[in-house]
C-alpha cells in the first residue's frame, strides 16, 4: 500500500517540522506550506490524502481555504483538519461552515491527532 | 431633623416707629403678658433702627413701612437684607392689602394694621412669627445643603414625573449630555433633546413602576454633543411621595465608556495572550512528547522522569490559559449561553461514567443520588457539565478516603445540586475566599494534576449566568459539602432573555431578526377534552417539526405546554412567514396524527426587527400576544 500523503498549512515552521516529524515517524508522506496560498496551490497540484489547515494564515486565512477546497468538486472529498488556537464555540462553527471535517486545538494531545488523521483516512 | 427649641422667657422686640408715643402704647397693650414678657426697644427712623439691628441681636422686628427717610415696600427690604434671619412682623397704618401681599412674598411674616390688634392677638402674632421665621430658616438651610449635595454629584442625576417629564437636571447630565438644565426641564424625556436608546429606557420605566424596585439599565447607547457615541449606565429608581405608587423616577448614573473600554481591553488582551500562547505550547509540548515517545532516539529512564515533570507543567499551564480565557469572557459577559430543556439527573448519571474508573483508582466510592422523577430545567448543558466536573474532580483529589457523592434534589423552585467528600475540609477562615482567582487552600502535595486556582471562580460565574448561587460548606478534617442551585425557570422567560439578547445583536450588526410564535389556540379547551398526554406526544411532534425545518444553529426553539417560540437571526420577516407556512403544511400533510379529529388548533404570530418595532417590550408583546393566522 502507498504511504498516504499529508499537507500542513501552517504559518509556524518550527510546529510544521514538529508534525511533520511526528507524522514521519506514523508512517505517512508530508507536504507542507507556510501560508494559504500556496496551501491552496500545493493542494491543487499534489492531491494530498488529508490537509491540515490553520485558521490564521498569511495571505489567505483557514476559513476561505477551506471552503475553497470544498466548493471544487475536484478536491471537495480530501478531508480537512482545522488545526487552531481558537478553541471557542463560534470559531468551531464557523470551521464546520466552511466544511471543516474535523478540528484539533493546540496544544493537542499527539495520539488524538493521529486518531483522528486515522479516522478521517479510513471514511 | 428640626430640633425642639424651648422658648425664652422675655424676647426683645425692636420697634421702628416714627409716632414718639406709640413706643409706649405698645409696651401697655403687651404688658398683661407675662409668660413670656415683652422688651420694647425703639427707633424712630430706618437709619437708626439698621443701627441698632446691627449691634444687637432681636427675637422680632415690629415695622412700620411709613418712616421719615424711607416709604413702602423699600423700608422693609432695607430692614430686611440687614437682618435676613430675624422676622419681621408689619405694623402699619396703610390698611393696602396689595402691600401686603407684597410685603409677605418678600419674606415679611405678618402684616398688621394699627388700631385694629389687642394685646393677646399682637403677643401670638410675633410669636407665631419667631416659631415660623426659626422653621423658614431651618428648611432653608437643609434646601441649601440639599442642593449643594445634590448639584456636587459627579454623577448624571435626573428626575422623572410618572408622565415622563423631566424635573431635575443636575450639573453632570448637563456637561456630560451639553444640554443646560433651563433646556431639559419641564420638557417630556424623549423630547430634552438626548439622542439616547430612549425605547430602552421608557421599557424600564414600565418595568420600574410594575415591580416598584430599582431597575440597572446598562449600555445605555447615546451621542454625545461631538457626534461620538458613548455608553451610559444607570439605575432607575422609582421614588414613593406620600402614596404607594412611584410619585418620580430618578435615572442615576455616569458615563461608563471609559469602564468599558478598559474591560474590553482587558478581556481582549487577554484573549490574545491566551491565544498566542497555544503555538508556543504545542511546540514545547509536541518536542517533549517526541522525545519521550523515542521519536528522537532511546532515552533513559532518568531522562524520561525529567520530561514527564516538563509534561505535565505544560499541561498546567495549558489549562491555565484556558482558565484565563474563561474567566475573562465570563467576566465580560462575552459567554452566550444556550439554554435548553435539560434533565440534571440523567447529566449526573454521564458524570457519575466518566469520573467512576478515577475513583476506582484512588480505592474511593463514588455515590450519586438522582430523584426517580426527571428534573427538567432550562441551563446551558456544557456549563454545568463544566461545573459538576471541576466540583468532581476537586472532590476526588482532595479526598484520601471514603467516598465522594454527587446528589441532585428537587426543591420545588429550584433545583440543588451538590458534591460531597469525606477530605481534607477547608478551614473556616477560608470558606469566604474561595471563589476568588487564584486561591489555593489545599494544595495536594505530590503527583497528579496541580490546579489553577480558577476552577471554583469559573464555577461561580457559570452559576451565577443560570442565576443560581453556589457555596461551600466544610469542616476541617472531615470533609466539605459543595453546593450549587439552579432555579427553575419559565419557557417564557428563557425566550424573553434570548430574544432580548439577539435583539441586541441584531441592532448592534443591524442585522434583521425575526420571531415565530406557534400557539395551541384552543389550549384550555382542548386539555380538558383530550388526554394530556396525547396533547404533550402533539407538541413533541410540533417541536420536531420546527426544529427540522430551523437550519442554523443560531436559531433557537423554546417550548412551554401550549406555545412554541422561535427566534431566527438574520432572517427577514417574509422568510419566516414561508418557514412557518411549510411547518404547518407538512404537520396538517404528512403527520396529522387525530389533531384535527381532536379539535387542536395551531396558530402562528410572526414578528420582525425591525419593522414590527424597534423596543423590545414592544417585540417581546406582539410575540407573546396570543392569536394569528390560523392553519
Amino acid at each position: 500500500m502507498p504511504r498516504k500523503k499529508i499537507l500542513i498549512v501552517d504559518d509556524e515552521p518550527d510546529l510544521v517540522h514538529m508534525i511533520s516529524n511526528r507524522l514521519k515517524a506514523s508512517g505517512y508522506e508530508v507536504l507542507s506550506a507556510l501560508d494559504g496560498q500556496a496551501g491552496l496551490e500545493l493542494a491543487k497540484t499534489t492531491r494530498p490524502d488529508l490537509i491540515i489547515l490553520d485558521l490564521m494564515l498569511p495571505r489567505m486565512d483557514g476559513y476561505k481555504v477551506c471552503s475553497y477546497i470544498k466548493k471544487d468538486s475536484r478536491y471537495s472529498k480530501i478531508p480537512i483538519l482545522l488545526f487552531s488556537a481558537k478553541a471557542q464555540e463560534e470559531d468551531i462553527k464557523m470551521g464546520e461552515e466552511a466544511g471543516a471535517d474535523a478540528y484539533i486545538v493546540k496544544p493537542f494531545e499527539a495520539q488524538a491527532l493521529l486518531d483522528k488523521i486515522k479516522t478521517l483516512l479510513a471514511e | 431633623m428640626i430640633a425642639k427649641m424651648t422658648e425664652k422667657s422675655c424676647l426683645r422686640i425692636l420697634l421702628i416707629e416714627d409716632h414718639t408715643g406709640y413706643p409706649d402704647l405698645l409696651r401697655d397693650i403687651l404688658a398683661e403678658e407675662s409668660h413670656p414678657s415683652y422688651e420694647i426697644e425703639s427707633a424712630s427712623a430706618l437709619k437708626s433702627g439698621l443701627d441698632r439691628l446691627g449691634k444687637d441681636p432681636y427675637d422680632a422686628v415690629l415695622l412700620d413701612l411709613s418712616l421719615s427717610d424711607s416709604q413702602g415696600l423699600n423700608t422693609f427690604s432695607a430692614v430686611h437684607a440687614k437682618a435676613p434671619f430675624t422676622p419681621i412682623v408689619i405694623l402699619t397704618g396703610q390698611d393696602d392689602q396689595t402691600l401686603a401681599l407684597d410685603a409677605l412674598r418678600n419674606g415679611a411674616q405678618d402684616y398688621l394694621v394699627k388700631g385694629k390688634v389687642d394685646g393677646k392677638i399682637l403677643a401670638s402674632v410675633i410669636r407665631f412669627a419667631i416659631e415660623r421665621k426659626r422653621s423658614e430658616v431651618l428648611l432653608r438651610k437643609y434646601n441649601t445643603q440639599k442642593e449643594q449635595i445634590l448639584s456636587s454629584i459627579t454623577s448624571i442625576l435626573i428626575g422623572v414625573s410618572p408622565e415622563g417629564v423631566i424635573t431635575h437636571w443636575n450639573p453632570m447630565a448637563e456637561f456630560t449630555f451639553g444640554i443646560p438644565a433651563i433646556e431639559a426641564l419641564n420638557r417630556h424625556i424623549t423630547l430634552c433633546g438626548v439622542s439616547w436608546d430612549i425605547s430602552f429606557i421608557m421599557g424600564a420605566m414600565d418595568e420600574c413602576r410594575k415591580k416598584g424596585r430599582p431597575v440597572r439599565l446598562d449600555d445605555v447607547r447615546y451621542e454625545r454633543s461631538d457626534g461620538q457615541e458613548r455608553l451610559l449606565g444607570f439605575s432607575l429608581i422609582p421614588i414613593r411621595g406620600e402614596s404607594d405608587v412611584a410619585s418620580e423616577f430618578l435615572l442615576f448614573g455616569a458615563d461608563i465608556t471609559a469602564r468599558k473600554q478598559i474591560d474590553q481591553l482587558k478581556s481582549e488582551f487577554i484573549s490574545t495572550v491566551s491565544h498566542e500562547f497555544r503555538t508556543p505550547l504545542a511546540i514545547i509540548k509536541e518536542g517533549i512528547s517526541q522525545v519521550l515517545d523515542g521519536i528522537c532516539g532511546e532515552i533513559n529512564k532518568s531522562q524520561k522522569e525529567t520530561l514527564t515533570i516538563s509534561l505535565q507543567a505544560i499541561d498546567r499551564l495549558t489549562r491555565l490559559v484556558d482558565g484565563l480565557l474563561d474567566i475573562s469572557r465570563i467576566e465580560a459577559g462575552h459567554i452566550e449561553f444556550k439554554k435548553d430543556l435539560i434533565d440534571i439527573g440523567q447529566l449526573v448519571r454521564e458524570i457519575h461514567v466518566a469520573f467512576q474508573a478515577r475513583a476506582r483508582n484512588k480505592g474511593l466510592v463514588l455515590k450519586s443520588i438522582i430523584p426517580e422523577t426527571p428534573v427538567s430545567i432550562y441551563a446551558d448543558k456544557d456549563k454545568i457539565i463544566q461545573i459538576f466536573t471541576n466540583l468532581t474532580g476537586n472532590a476526588l483529589k482532595f479526598t484520601e478516603k471514603g467516598y465522594v457523592e454527587i446528589a441532585v434534589t428537587d426543591k420545588g423552585e429550584t433545583v440543588e445540586c451538590s458534591v460531597t467528600d469525606t477530605g481534607k475540609g477547608i478551614a473556616k477562615e477560608d470558606l469566604s475566599k474561595v471563589f476568588d482567582k487564584f486561591q489555593q487552600f489545599a494544595r495536594a502535595i505530590g503527583p497528579g494534576e496541580k490546579g489553577t486556582g480558577l476552577g471554583l471562580a469559573i464555577c461561580k460565574g457559570l452559576v451565577e449566568a443560570h442565576e443560581g448561587r453556589i457555596w461551600l460548606e466544610s469542616m476541617l478534617g472531615s470533609g466539605t459539602r459543595a453546593v450549587f442551585t439552579l432555579p427553575k425557570h419559565k419557557a417564557v422567560k428563557i425566550f424573553k432573555d434570548y430574544l432580548r439578547y439577539q435583539l441586541r445583536e441584531s441592532a448592534k450588526k443591524d442585522t434583521p431578526l425575526s420571531v415565530l410564535a406557534f400557539r395551541i389556540e384552543n389550549f384550555d379547551l382542548v386539555n380538558e377534552r383530550v388526554r394530556p398526554d396525547k396533547l404533550a406526544l402533539f407538541m413533541d411532534l410540533l417541536e420536531q417539526m420546527v426544529k427540522k425545518n430551523l437550519r442554523r444553529q443560531a436559531d433557537k426553539a423554546v417550548r412551554d405546554d401550549a406555545s412554541i417560540w422561535v427566534v431566527l437571526p438574520a432572517t427577514q420577516k417574509k422568510d419566516a412567514v414561508s418557514v412557518a407556512g411549510r411547518i404547518l403544511q407538512i404537520l396538517n400533510e404528512e403527520h396529522d396524527g387525530g389533531s384535527v379529529e381532536a379539535g387542536i388548533k395551531v396558530a402562528y404570530r410572526c414578528v420582525g426587527f425591525p419593522e414590527d418595532g424597534t423596543a423590545e417590550s414592544i417585540l417581546m408583546d406582539k410575540a407573546l400576544r396570543s392569536g394569528g393566522e390560523y392553519a
